[in-house]
């Protein structure tokens, strides 16, 4: 994927905090997930737990949507750099 | 023709696809390590997801949830799956990304070498060695333990566990050993498909057979109603949980067999839209592996302990003929042999590249890959071994050995964000992690509610980081040269 208009350092820095709230935010739904009816199913076949599961990875998904898009900036692939001295100083 | 006849005749077209792939990868590979080790560096999304995704799989997935599913239900998805689709991607953005761009500039072959230049420490290389084999090996048992069951199991003890153990095995080393990298995600790619079309073809037609996806869950609710529901269970209480998941989110990118493999990227996109795809794909593999051991829990019920991590292939049993099952069994076979052809690959790299180059730095790249070859024939026997001695279950074995490499995490991490990281706080962080883990696991019922995993995580964290400021950093050419300029 390429953006269509380049990132800045402010905007990428200001969509990594939003991933890190939103991160916390789908942890905590996580950990404490919100409680339901044991006998409601959803479809006829998906009961409340695993439901709110399926629910929460949609959720997961649109956030891996947004890391990889504003939030993690394109930049050019790294070139091979030579080896350094024996010292570990400047490369040789 | 009779079912042994047909469980032979798909297994055996199944390993010749395989082995003409790998046959085809082999005459396309050159000689050079980095050619053989990471195939040049040019996988593209669909070849690098299909290789992460099947190196990721294994049958703790086929086999071994189904069977935790069976006893403990429908939260064993919440448990795994759902973490997972966001820690798994996230992981791949916090380390994934950062490594491959330091492998690139170090032109790093195996992730101990990553972490050994960028530390400028070759005994960090060696130490993370020693962890990443230590762990690996349980895991490579699971995999090859879970082959041996589905096949016994389908060939009703015809074909035995030690047998099957031995073919997988052989097979595998014979494809990895010749094409190296390319072989193995190419042939990744082809078992990818096969494991994900089986696990989607056995969900909905069990599901058919049991008269439709409502009354196969009716039916649990009226045989074994408990398993609907997380419940009150203490293995999804909140502080096991969350420990777990934990456990789980942060160890794949920890397993060296995938992070070598996205070392092996062409570029950023490729990992980008990996990540993208992976919650997907999740959800279409673990909803029907979980439902089929909750399924399985009402129609074939009693099975004792680890008993319960034949109930994929008793399922397929059940509803299916022989042509199903031979499917249902070549489907655990490119699940298992998609990763231990990685795990396998990966060791030998590291042996040549962090152990026996340090050695004898004058050791050419031919001799490096032979040495690599013989060394994964070494840990073939040892697998086979524990194998056959089968000390716990599938999912037993992979929580301990998922939990060594969460250990490793903080080195991981920091190394690639902290520039103050020190060699001396790496080997404290792998060293101190695991002995609290170990400690952690050898006193159950002290670890206050959590996994122990949580507590080696937490102790390695600290060993990094008292370690670090006590000792001096590498010099800033060392950094710089594995992180660019900063």
């Amino acid at each position: 994927m390429s953006a269509s208009t380049p990132a800045t350092p402010r905007s990428t820095a200001a969509a990594q905090r939003g991933l890190s709230i939103a991160l916390l935010g789908m942890l905590a739904l996580h950990v404490w997930p919100i409680a339901g009816d044991p006998a409601w199913v959803l479809w006829g076949w998906v009961p409340w737990d695993l439901a709110y599961a399926l629910l929460w990875m949609l959720g997961a998904a649109a956030l891996v949507l947004f890391m990889t898009g504003p939030a993690w900036p394109d930049e050019p692939t790294p070139e091979p750099q030579p080896p350094l001295s024996p010292e570990g100083g400047e490369p040789s | 023709m009779s079912t042994g006849a047909t469980l032979l005749v798909v297994c055996v077209v199944y390993l010749a696809v395989v082995l003409a792939i790998g046959a085809v990868a082999y005459r396309r590979t050159g000689s050079g390590t980095e050619e053989y080790f990471l195939g040049g560096r040019t996988a593209r999304t669909v070849v690098l997801f299909m290789a992460l995704l099947g190196t990721n799989v294994t049958p703790f997935v086929i086999m071994g949830i189904p069977g935790k599913a069976y006893h403990h239900g429908v939260g064993m998805f919440g448990l795994n799956a759902a973490i997972v689709a966001l820690g798994i991607p996230w992981t791949f953005y916090v380390i994934g990304y950062p490594a491959w761009k330091a492998a690139r500039r170090l032109r790093a072959i195996s992730p101990a070498e990553l972490f050994a230049e960028r530390l400028g420490s070759p005994a960090v290389g060696v130490v993370l060695f020693v962890a990443f084999v230590v762990y690996t090996l349980p895991y490579l048992v699971t995999s090859v333990l879970g082959v041996g069951l589905a096949v016994s199991t389908l060939t009703a003890d015809a074909v035995s566990l030690p047998v099957a153990a031995a073919l997988i095995l052989v097979v595998t080393i014979g494809y990895t050993a010749l094409g190296g990298m390319k072989a193995t995600m190419w042939t990744n790619v082809f078992q990818g498909a096969v494991f994900m079309g089986l696990v989607l073809v056995a969900f909905f037609a069990v599901a058919d057979d049991m008269g439709g996806l409502a009354a196969a869950t009716e039916t649990v609710r009226r045989l074994a109603p408990e398993l609907l529901e997380k419940g009150e269970r203490p293995v999804f209480a909140p502080g096991a949980w969350a420990s777990w998941g934990l456990a789980i989110s942060l160890t794949v990118i920890a397993f060296p067999h995938m992070l070598v493999r996205i070392f092996a990227a062409r570029d950023a996109t490729a990992i980008k839209n990996t990540c993208r795809v992976y919650p997907v794909a999740l959800v279409l593999l673990w909803l029907p592996v979980v439902m089929i051991g909750v399924w399985g829990a009402a129609e074939i019920p009693g099975l004792q302990g680890q008993q319960s991590d034949r109930i994929f292939p008793l399922m397929i049993q059940l509803h299916f003929g022989p042509v199903m099952e031979g499917l249902a069994l070549a489907g655990v076979l490119a699940a298992v042999m998609s990763t231990i052809d990685a795990q396998f690959l990966t060791l030998g790299s590291m042996l040549g590249r962090d152990v026996l180059r340090r050695l004898s730095p004058d050791l050419s790249e031919v001799r490096e890959v032979w040495w690599g070859r013989l060394f994964v024939l070494l840990l073939a026997v040892v697998t086979y071994g524990v194998v056959l001695w089968k000390p716990a279950s599938i999912f037993d074995i992979a929580a301990f050995s998922f939990s060594g490499y969460v250990t490793l995490v903080p080195t991981m991490v920091a190394a690639l964000h902290w520039r103050r990281t020190t060699a001396t706080g790496a080997i404290a962080s792998v060293v101190v992690g695991n002995a609290v883990l170990l400690w952690a696991m050898s006193h159950p019922g002290l670890e206050g509610g959590l996994h122990p995993v949580a507590w080696g995580l937490g102790a390695a964290i600290v060993a990094l980081v008292v370690g670090s400021w006590g000792s001096r950093p590498p010099p800033r050419a060392v950094i710089e040269r594995a992180l660019g300029p900063g």
